[in-house]
């Protein structure tokens, strides 16, 4: 019965908005902002691609502008080793990535004279004992036939092995013994899952552009940040050199065990262009839905002081609460609609861009601490629904300034004011959090709005995986709690407002 | 004839300021009942009260004996009302409007085109609202508080604003309502002529406080005496007459007629002498009523007649 009743206030509040032109009026201007959002990342891919020219140009060119620096001084090493170089890896068309590129490089590096970080860096103990530069120049001649081999026999297990020599030797040096042994383990990582590494210097030459990195070197990448990943738990603090705290050492083993589990089931990660990456970025359209529900849920209940309807409304035979609750799950409904509409939107568009290729790819992810194997479609409407929390919250409190202040302007202001005001706050305090964190900030309500902080992203899956928050101790369940709070105080505090106060 | 409405020492207060201090009244089943007071004499805080748009400070107040505190939705399923201006969705036609409230009140859609056709709205019910005229606005506020049958209607200065045919038709639709429907009419208004041409009891409110109330016939009887009007003829001796007669007032002399306050019972009894006098009656009007004293007397003066 009481179900019966709530159906026709809900059917009533339904009538009065969807009637409203300029209901559909800021639909619609949502959906277009969706629309262009898209077209705009796309076009912006598309001319990024089209303009980088390939490795073997950017090689050529290089080694042009080397013959011309030479022309000028003929005694610059640095132009004689580049041009050697990169004519060696033309000719046996090495492409950047090629673990050879690194080969090749320390190669001609030490043929030249050139050895950066390979030799002990305290040039005291060289020059204390002459007998070390003999030692050292047989072990130059040793390395260098052993680099030599490599190449010819372009044995990427081989290159490996030499690299967990060169650790266990001491040939290349480890700030300590536990990062030697994260260095080894990584290494080994490359043998046990058959992973053909790629050059850590392919920069050095190559300068961006037309490959995909992050296709064709998933797996590189992935043993890449857990190596960084686990030196940051031996350090106990993050790449920035900040103390790490226990949430952010539970979200770095997650992130250890997840990139574990990618490897283990192969699971490449989803690309920003493919059409599960495309569709995902669509979710930033979220901000121009908490604006659609700000300006709604603020005009909800002030609109019916300031025509005076809310006396037609309240002298009907319904408890002042049941009315309550009817325009709040019109609210939900409305933002139910416009969801569905810009992922709708975003679903076709992208598809039509991408062909909905690799529409079922599967992935793992680190959520809410524990380590899930799903497709990533369905992962995306959970990334959805999360980020929605945030905009409902907003939606609540414009609802509660709609019934405190009876004034929709005002209302809305208020509301989008705090919104607004508080991102640029946040993004300031999260930018100092590094250094400091002011007590009790977490608690607040725009410290928990950046629900997309916590949450992995076709980007974050390469990437050490680190929340972006005022105060390194929070989590996602932590920010989705505070959220359920604020929302539930917003919402009983209009209700008890409604239900109290006299319409003079 | 049980009572539909009824109010037991009502008060409310607005910060400090009392607005209605123990306001008791009691509306009667089928009757209508003329709640009469000058402007911010505290009607409209009272209807809002029995409405539940406003909660009391104090006493009680119940619609067919459910306390609209405690029960009020089973109180709210027996009244209706339109407060101050008949204020509906401008963008939603006529017609959506009513469909909005029907469903809020859970009334069947045929009831709809009834009441349209009761107040004769048939034409322009799919026109907004925001379209409609005062007048037109104003009937269908009627029609949207009739349409779930209620057993007291509750109407704050419903002919506020209208021309005189529109006044007369919210008068004759009201004796309408009470008389072939049996519905209770509860109506404000600070214009005394219009209460007593349609109401049945009248109530009489000012600063807040109830000063009378009673059935029309009872106000005008007791109490102080009306001004009527009489074209005598010969002057001279039916002045003389009247200067001898103890209970009749001179208030103003005319050049063919007589002002005079005088009660209501004891007109014939005057009007047997004037003729025992062969003093002849030529015209007889109504200047004042006795309510219209009592109302002048209560709300301080002020021109009640225009």
């Amino acid at each position: 019965m009481s179900l019966v009743k709530h159906g026709a206030l809900l059917k009533n509040e339904r009538l009065k908005l969807y009637k409203k032109p300029s209901t559909w009026v800021l639909m619609g201007v949502i959906v277009l902002m969706t629309l262009l959002n898209l077209l705009f990342t796309r076009i912006f891919i598309r001319s990024y691609e089209s303009f980088s020219p390939t490795w073997q140009d950017q090689y050529s060119s290089q080694m042009e502008n080397m013959a011309r620096e030479l022309k000028s001084n003929p005694d610059d090493t640095y132009s004689k080793q580049s041009l050697e170089t990169l004519k060696y890896l033309l000719e046996n068309e090495i492409e950047p990535t090629d673990w050879r590129t690194d080969v090749a490089i320390e190669y001609y590096n030490i043929k030249y004279g050139i050895i950066e970080s390979k030799i002990p860096s305290e040039p005291n103990q060289q020059t204390q004992n002459p007998t070390d530069i003999e030692e050292l120049d047989e072990k130059t001649k040793n390395r260098l036939e052993k680099l030599d081999n490599l190449l010819k026999n372009s044995d990427w297990k081989a290159f490996i092995n030499l690299k967990i020599d060169d650790l266990k030797s001491g040939y290349s040096q480890s700030a300590n013994e536990q990062e030697k042994q994260v260095d080894i383990e990584m290494y080994e990582l490359y043998l046990e899952r058959n992973i053909v590494p790629v050059a850590q210097n392919a920069n050095y030459y190559y300068h961006g552009g037309g490959i995909d990195f992050d296709n064709i070197t998933w797996k590189n990448r992935q043993v890449q940040s857990m190596r960084e990943n686990k030196l940051n738990l031996v350090r106990g603090e993050t790449t920035s050199g900040v103390l790490l705290t226990h949430a952010q050492r539970k979200n770095i083993e997650n992130e250890i065990a997840a990139s574990l589990k990618r490897l283990s089931t192969n699971t490449p990660p989803i690309t920003y262009d493919s059409f599960l990456g495309m569709l995902e970025g669509t979710s930033t359209s979220l901000s121009l839905l908490s604006i659609l529900l700000i300006v709604y849920a603020g005009n909800i209940f002030a609109t019916e002081y300031g025509s005076g309807t809310i006396k037609l409304l309240l002298i009907t035979p319904h408890r002042r609460k049941r009315i309550f609750w009817s325009k709040v799950l019109l609210m939900l409904e409305l933002t139910a609609i416009a969801l569905a509409l810009i992922f709708a939107l975003a679903f076709l568009i992208s598809g039509a861009f991408t062909g909905f290729k690799g529409i079922a790819s599967m992935q793992v992810l680190s959520l809410f601490g524990r380590i899930v194997h799903m497709p990533y479609l369905m992962y995306i409407v959970i990334r959805f629904l999360l980020m929605l929390l945030p905009v409902i919250a907003y939606g609540a409190l414009a609802m509660m300034m709609s019934v405190v202040t009876r004034k929709s302007a005002v209302a809305i202001a208020v509301t989008m004011l705090i919104m607004f005001g508080s991102n640029i706050l946040m993004t300031i305090l999260i930018a100092l959090s590094g250094r400091m964190v002011v007590p009790g900030i977490k608690f607040l309500l725009f410290a928990n709005t950046q629900i997309e902080n916590y949450l992995p992203s076709a980007q974050s899956v390469f990437n050490i995986n680190m929340p972006n928050t005022v105060d390194a101790t929070m989590t996602l369940g932590f920010s989705i709690a505070m959220l359920a709070v604020y929302t539930a105080c917003f919402l009983w505090i209009a209700r008890d407002s409604f239900c109290r106060r006299d319409v003079k | 004839m049980g009572d539909v409405l009824v109010l037991e020492n009502v008060y409310k207060s607005f910060g400090r300021r009392p607005i209605i201090s123990d306001v008791s009244l009691s509306v009667k089943e089928g009757e209508v009942f003329g709640f009469l007071g000058p402007n911010g004499a505290g009607k409209t805080t009272t209807i809002k009260l029995v409405l539940g748009l406003l909660s009391a400070d104090r006493g009680h107040i119940s619609v067919l004996g459910h306390d609209i505190e405690k029960d009020f939705e089973k109180a709210m399923r027996n009244i209706s009302g339109i407060v101050e201006n008949p204020d509906m969705y401008g963008h939603l036609s006529g017609y959506d409007n009513l469909l909005i409230h029907a469903r809020a009140c859970g009334a069947r859609k045929e009831r709809i085109d009834e009441v349209v056709q009761m107040v004769g709205m048939q034409m322009r019910i799919r026109d907004k609202f925001k379209s409609y005229s005062l007048g037109m606005k104003q009937r269908l506020g009627v029609a949207q508080a009739l349409l779930h049958n209620p057993k007291i209607m509750i109407l704050d200065e419903p002919t506020n604003g209208l021309d005189p045919a529109g006044i007369k038709e919210v008068r004759d639709l009201l004796r309408f309502l009470a008389e072939t429907h049996g519905m209770s009419v509860f109506v404000s208004s600070h214009i005394l002529q219009e209460m007593q041409q349609m109401c049945d009891t009248v109530c009489i409110i000012n600063n807040g406080i109830i000063v009378k109330q009673g059935s029309v016939d009872e106000l005008t009887k007791g109490g102080s005496a009306g001004i009527y009007r009489y074209k005598l003829k010969p002057m001279e001796k039916a002045v003389d007459l009247i200067k001898e007669n103890a209970d009749v007032r001179i208030v103003n002399i005319g050049l063919d007629y007589i002002d005079m306050r005088i009660n209501e019972d004891e007109i014939e009894m005057f009007n047997r002498k004037l003729f025992e006098n062969n003093i002849v009656i030529t015209g007889l009007g109504t200047i004042e009523t006795s309510l219209e004293q009592s109302y002048m007397e209560i709300t301080g003066g002020g021109n009640v007649i225009g």
